[in-house]
C-alpha cells in the first residue's frame, strides 16, 4: 500500500510540478510582454500573416489543449494504481 | 411584439418545462435533487458545465467588447479557458472524492466542524447570489429591449421559469437546460460565424481589412492597448480568472453528477473543448460585427457593446435571425441563473439546514422539503432584488464572482487539499478575511467609486478594477496565519484524508 501510494505520488507529482510552472509562466508572459514590448509584439511574424501578439494569444489555446491531453493520459497511469490499492485495501 | 419572436421563445419554454416535468417524476431523493443521482456521462455533464459558466455576459459581453476594443477583448476570454487547467489538475478529483453534495462536504471531511459548515455555506450562498442578481438584471433589460416587454414582467417571467426548473426538477432538470443551452449556443454562434465567413468569400483576409475600414480603431484594432491600460490591471484580472474557477460553487458542484474520477475528467475536457470553441467563436463574431455593422452604429445603440450579437444577426439574417438570437441569449441566461439557484439552495438546505441545524440528521423526506423550500425562497429573493435594481449598474458584481471565489473558496480548498499543517482556524481566518479583502477593496475602486457615475461620488482610492491581485494573496496569507495560531492536527488523520483525495482509496489501516 505504502509502496504503491509512494509511486503514485511521485508519479503526479513528475508531471504536475512542471506542468503547473510552466502554465503559470506562460500564461502570465503574455500580459507581461503585451505591456513592457508592445512595439516588438505587434511586429508581423516572417511568413504567417500575425503578429507575435496574436500568435501567442492563438499558442494559449494550443498550450491549454496540449497540458489537459497530456494530463489525461497521465491520469490513466495513475488510475490503475489507484485500483491497485483499492483492490488492496480489500484485502 | 413579432409572431416569430412570440414562437421562440414559446418554443423554448415549453421544451424546457417538459423537461422539468419529466425531471420531476424521477427526482424522488435528496440525492436526485442535489446532484442527479451521479447518473450523467462525462459528456452530458461537460456540455452542462459549458452551459452552466457561458454566461450572458461572455455571450453578449464579449463580442461587444471585441468589436470596440479589438485585440483586448478577446485577450479576456483567454482566462476563463486557462483556469480549466488549473480545476482539472488540482481541484476536481479531490472534490469528487471528498464531497457529497457541496463544497462544505470536502473541508468537512478533514474538518468535521459545525462553524466551518455554517462558514462554507455562507460564502457559497454569497457568491451563487451576487452571480445571479446581475444575470438577472441584464436579462431583465435585455428581454425589454428585444421584446418589448416591460422589465419588471421579463424579470418576473425568468426568476418564476428558474425556480420552477429547480423546485420541481431539482439537478435533473438544471443539468437538462445547461445541455440544450450548449446545444443551442453553440450551434447558433457557429451558423452565424459562418455567415459571417460567407459574406467575404470565406476570405480571412479581406474580413481583416474590412475591420480595419470600418473600426473607428483602425489598424490599432489588432494591436492590445484599448482595453486595459496599466498592467497591473491585466495581471490582476487574468490572476482573479485563472484561480477564480476553481472556487465557484455552481460549477465544483457540478463534478459530483458523474460516477467516477475518469467521468470527472472527461466531463472537465468536454467543457474545455466546448468553452475553447466558443471563444475562437466570439473573435469571429467580434470581427463580423465591426466589419458589417460598423464600430459608430454599435457604439450608438448601446455604448457597452452588449447588442454587438443582436446588430450582427440583424444584419446578416434580419428578422427571423434576430430572433434566434434573441432566443438564445435568453436560453443562456435561463441555463445560468438555475445552476446558481441550485448551488444556493444546497447550501442553504445541506449546509445549513441539515447539517448545522439538525446535526446530520434531518431525514431524507425532510431534506427534500427543505431543499425545494429553500429553492423557492432563493429564487424569490434574487427576483425581488432584481425587481428593485432595474436602474442601478450592476454589472461589476460579474468579475466580483472571480475575485470572491478566488480570494476564498479557492485559498481554503487548496491548502484543506494539500498542505499537511493547515487546521480549522486556517479555514475560518481564510474564508471570512478572503470575504471581506474582496468586497471591501472593489468598494474603494473605481467600480463603485466615480465621481460621475458610481454608487459613491468620489475618487477612487484604489485604482484597481479588478483587485484580485491584491485580495487573492490577502486570502492565503490569512489562512496560512489562521493555521500558525491554531492548533496543530494529527498528521496521520490527514495521511488518511489525503489518501482519500487522491485515490477514492478509505483506509482502515493505521500507518
Amino acid at each position: 500500500m505504502e509502496r504503491l501510494l509512494q509511486q503514485y505520488l511521485r508519479k503526479k507529482k513528475q508531471f504536475l510540478y512542471p506542468a503547473l510552472f510552466f502554465l503559470f509562466v506562460f500564461y502570465f508572459s503574455l500580459p507581461l510582454t503585451l505591456a513592457y514590448f508592445p512595439d516588438q509584439m505587434n511586429q508581423f511574424v516572417p511568413y504567417i500573416g500575425l503578429t507575435w501578439g496574436w500568435l501567442y494569444t492563438f499558442l494559449q489555446f494550443i498550450v491549454t489543449f496540449t497540458l489537459a491531453f497530456l494530463y489525461m493520459w497521465r491520469a490513466r497511469e495513475l488510475d490503475r494504481l489507484a485500483d491497485e490499492m483499492k483492490q488492496e485495501e480489500k484485502r | 411584439m413579432n409572431l416569430t419572436y412570440f414562437l421562440f421563445f414559446i418554443c423554448i419554454v415549453v421544451c424546457t418545462l417538459i423537461i422539468t416535468y419529466w425531471a420531476a417524476k424521477r427526482s424522488g431523493t435528496t440525492s436526485h435533487f442535489y446532484v442527479a443521482a451521479g447518473s450523467l456521462s462525462g459528456l452530458q455533464n461537460g456540455m452542462a458545465i459549458a452551459g452552466d459558466y457561458i454566461s450572458a455576459a461572455s455571450f453578449l459581453g464579449i463580442i461587444g467588447t471585441i468589436a470596440l476594443s479589438g485585440y483586448d477583448g478577446f485577450l479576456y476570454s483567454i482566462g476563463f479557458l486557462v483556469s480549466y487547467l488549473i480545476v482539472l489538475f488540482l481541484i476536481a478529483e479531490p472534490v469528487h472524492h471528498l464531497g457529497k453534495y457541496s463544497l462544505g462536504d470536502v473541508i468537512c471531511s478533514r474538518f468535521p466542524n459545525k462553524n466551518i459548515r455554517i462558514v462554507m455555506g455562507f460564502g457559497a450562498f454569497i457568491i451563487s447570489i451576487l452571480y445571479m442578481i446581475p444575470q438577472l438584471v441584464a436579462a431583465g433589460l435585455l428581454i425589454r429591449l428585444l421584446l418589448d416587454i416591460d422589465y419588471s414582467v421579463s424579470v418576473l417571467i425568468i426568476g418564476g421559469l428558474m425556480t420552477m426548473y429547480v423546485v420541481f426538477g431539482g439537478m435533473i432538470a438544471t443539468s437538462w437546460v445547461q445541455i440544450i443551452k450548449t446545444v443551442v449556443l453553440m450551434s447558433g454562434t457557429f451558423l452565424l460565424s459562418l455567415s459571417v465567413f460567407s459574406r467575404f468569400d470565406w476570405d480571412v483576409h479581406r474580413l481583416i481589412t474590412k475591420v480595419t475600414e470600418e473600426s473607428v480603431l483602425g489598424t490599432s484594432f489588432f494591436y492590445p492597448g484599448h482595453l486595459f491600460t496599466s498592467p497591473w490591471e491585466v495581471v490582476s484580472l487574468q490572476l482573479a480568472l485563472i484561480l477564480g474557477t476553481a472556487g465557484l460553487p455552481h460549477i465544483l458542484i457540478r463534478l459530483y453528477t458523474v460516477s467516477n474520477r475518469h467521468e470527472v475528467r472527461r466531463s472537465l475536457m468536454t467543457s474545455m473543448g466546448i468553452i475553447g470553441f466558443f471563444y475562437i467563436m466570439t473573435l469571429v463574431l467580434g470581427l463580423g460585427t465591426v466589419a458589417l455593422v460598423g464600430s459608430t452604429v454599435l457604439y450608438a445603440s448601446d455604448p457597452t457593446g452588449n447588442l454587438a450579437a443582436p446588430l450582427l444577426a440583424n444584419e446578416i439574417g434580419g428578422d427571423f435571425l434576430l430572433a434566434f438570437i434573441s432566443a438564445i441569449a435568453f436560453t443562456t441566461i435561463m441555463a445560468v441563473v438555475s445552476g446558481l439557484v441550485i448551488s444556493a439552495t444546497t447550501a442553504i438546505a445541506h449546509d445549513i439546514y441539515h447539517h448545522v441545524f439538525k446535526k446530520g440528521n434531518a431525514s431524507e423526506k425532510e431534506q427534500l422539503r427543505v431543499a425545494q423550500l429553500a429553492a423557492l425562497g432563493v429564487g424569490f429573493i434574487s427576483t425581488m432584488f432584481a425587481l428593485g435594481l432595474e436602474n442601478m449598474n450592476v454589472t461589476f458584481l460579474v468579475s466580483l464572482t472571480f475575485i470572491v471565489s478566488a480570494s476564498s473558496n479557492f485559498p481554503v480548498l487548496f491548502l484543506t487539499i494539500y498542505w499537511k499543517r493547515f487546521n480549522q482556524s486556517g479555514v475560518i481566518t481564510g474564508m471570512i478575511c478572503g470575504l471581506i479583502a474582496s468586497l471591501t477593496l472593489l468598494i474603494l475602486g473605481p467600480q463603485i467609486m466615480d465621481p460621475t457615475h458610481g454608487w459613491i461620488r468620489r475618487e477612487a482610492i484604489l485604482p484597481l478594477n479588478n483587485p484580485g491581485i491584491i485580495a487573492i494573496p490577502i486570502g492565503f496569507l490569512a489562512a496560512i496565519i489562521g493555521t500558525l495560531f491554531g492548533q496543530k492536527q494529527s498528521e496521520e488523520q490527514y495521511a488518511k484524508f489525503y489518501l482519500k483525495a487522491e485515490t477514492n482509496v478509505t483506509t482502515r489501516r493505521e500507518h
